[in-house]
Parts: C-alpha cells; structure tokens; sequence
C-alpha cells in the first residue's frame, strides 16, 4: 500500500514538472505549458520562435502596475497560439509587433493600460480573450486583416473598418494597392511584386516616443519563397499583361488623327 | 493683280472658319476608344463607349445633318 502511495506521489511529481515556471524577461523559443500559479514577471515574456503554442494554463504573469511595460511580447513570428494566460498591470498587456496568422485566445487581460497592442500585425486572431484595461482594449497600428473577438466586450474603434471586431468577417487578403502581400496571394496580388509588407521578411522601423527602434528580422526561408514567387509572378504579368502605351504616342496619336480629319473635311468639302 | 491677290487672300480667309478647325475634334473619341481597347481589350466599359461612338453618335448625326 505504501508503494503505490510513493509511486502516486512520484508519478504526480514527475506530471507538475512538466510545466514551465515563467522566469521575468524570459524568452521563448518553443511550446510551453506554464504551472498554474501566480508568476512576477515585471519585465514580461517575449516569443521569439514561429509555430509553438504557450498554454498558460490560467498562469497569472503580473507587472509592475505603472513601471512595466509590455506583459507578452510576441515580435517577428508567425503561426503562434497563446491561451489561457492572464496578464496585470502591464502598460500593455499583449504586444503583437510584426506577427501573422497567430492565435490568441481564453486571455484574461486585467488592469492593463491598452490590453492588446498591435503594430505591423496581420491575419490573427484573437477570440474569447476578457479584457478590462484601464484605457484601450484593443489597439492596432498598421495592422489588417486580424480578427478580434473579446469574450466580455464589443469594441468600436478606426481599425475595425480594415479588421474583423466582435463578429468575424471575411477579408479580401489579395486587395491591390495596400501595401500587404499576403502568403495566400502570392500570384495574384500586384503588392507582392515590389515594396511588400510581408510577415518576418521585412526590416521594421518604428520611433517609440524619442526612441527609435530598428528590427531586422531575417528569416531567409521566407525571403527565398518570396524571392521566388516574385519572379514567378513577374512572368506571369509579362505573360498576361501589356503594357501601357507611352503618353507621347498617345499624344502623337491624337495630333495625328485631328491632322488627318481636318484635311480629309476640307477636300470632303471641295 | 494687287487688287487680285487681295480678294484671292479674303476668299482663302473665308473658306477656313472656325467651324473647319471644331469638326476634326470628333475625331479624338475615336481614337480614345482605340488607345482604350489596345491597353484593356474589350471589356464592357469598351463595349459601351463603342456602341456609343459607332452606333448613336452616327445616328444622330444623320438624323440632324440638316441643321448641323
């Protein structure tokens, strides 16, 4: 009997170790299941890997109300689920920089200044997440095609006319002359061809305040696929499309043909 | 002969009004049709703009020939 109460105990110790302690300024880099506890982490957690998922497991990750900043920082990365997280007394609670197609959802976001901060972000969503900020909810900067679906409230706000909030919406990812190249509409999109915003290919620049920050991101894979479908599609509108005809012909064209009737009228008229 | 040259001069002056430099205007939708369907092909922006030029335009004229 006290064997298997031993290997009760042993066996439950070896499960609870399975979960991660969340470390202050912790960086992430694969899939975690975080225990269940309450967690100071005043400089918050950044994501830096693509395609993992962060199970929370209704972890409390808690800042310093008015001195820290940023609760989860998910920069550069794409393909990424975060769930069951609550986040306190962050200035902003999640802050999403340059990230796509990532899920968000079941966060509780308490006692943050701005709850959810998007900034280059497109293609995710972000579902049954609670909210009560001090001052925004949800803001997106440069951000598209995200859905945002918070559990406890409906928002209204500018950015909701280019992104889905409190009902889902479908997108027209492969809109001409917005300056996003989406994965999806690599050959059909006339974004993709030059200047592209597209997920982790890019280098971002943005000024915070008076500071400015430069992030270069390289992912190389991307940049190949990107590289390639460009090519691809340079072919293509060679292949399909001709090009315009020149002003001056156009011009000469015009000349040409009023020169023409104008004589032609006058030995009509003879 | 000067006399000549000068009632040769108002004839020439007479024959080419204004009306003779307004008339070969309508020639210019035309060639815009043309420029517009060698850049687009025929889609219905070019359809409709053609029935116009090549259909109704030449109707109206015939129809109001006399008091044109």
């Amino acid at each position: 009997m006290i064997r298997y109460f031993l290997l009760i105990i042993l066996l439950a110790s070896f499960a609870s170790a399975q979960c991660v302690k969340p470390s202050d300024f912790m960086f992430i880099n694969e899939s975690v299941e975080f225990c269940s506890d309450t967690f100071d982490v005043p400089n918050g957690l950044n994501v830096v890997a693509s395609d993992i998922t962060i199970d929370c497991k209704t972890a409390i990750l808690r800042g310093n109300a008015g001195v820290s900043n940023i609760g989860i920082l998910v920069e550069n990365v794409k393909n990424v689920t975060i769930r069951n997280c609550q986040v306190l007394t962050f200035a902003q609670g999640l802050f999403l920089k340059n990230v796509t197609h990532s899920l968000f959802e079941k966060n509780n976001l308490f006692k943050n200044n701005v709850g959810v901060r998007m900034l280059y972000s497109y293609e995710n969503v972000l579902r049954d997440n609670n909210d009560k900020s001090l001052t925004v909810p949800v803001s997106a900067i440069m951000s598209k095609f995200n859905t945002v679906l918070l559990g406890n409230k409906d928002i209204d706000r500018t950015f909701c006319e280019v992104n889905a909030c409190n009902k889902p919406k479908e997108f027209n990812l492969c809109e001409e002359g917005d300056f996003y190249c989406s994965p999806s509409c690599l050959n059909i999109d006339a974004d993709c061809s030059s200047s592209i915003i597209s997920p982790n290919s890019s280098d971002v620049e943005e000024k915070s305040g008076d500071k400015e920050i430069k992030t270069e991101i390289g992912s190389e894979e991307f940049a190949k696929e990107n590289t390639s479908s460009l090519e691809q599609k340079k072919e293509v509108q060679v292949m399909t499309k001709k090009e315009g005809m020149p002003l001056l012909v156009k011009l000469a064209l015009y000349f040409g043909a009023y020169i023409l009737a104008f004589f032609a009228l006058r030995l009509f008229k003879r | 002969m000067k006399r000549l040259r000068q009632v040769v001069k108002k004839e020439v002056r007479k024959s080419v009004s204004l009306r003779n430099y307004l008339e070969p205007l309508l020639i210019l939708p035309y060639v815009f049709l043309g420029i517009y369907v060698y850049e687009n092909g025929f889609n219905i922006l070019s359809a409709v703009i053609g029935l116009l030029l090549l259909v109704i335009v030449p109707a109206v004229l015939v129809a109001f020939r006399e008091e044109l």
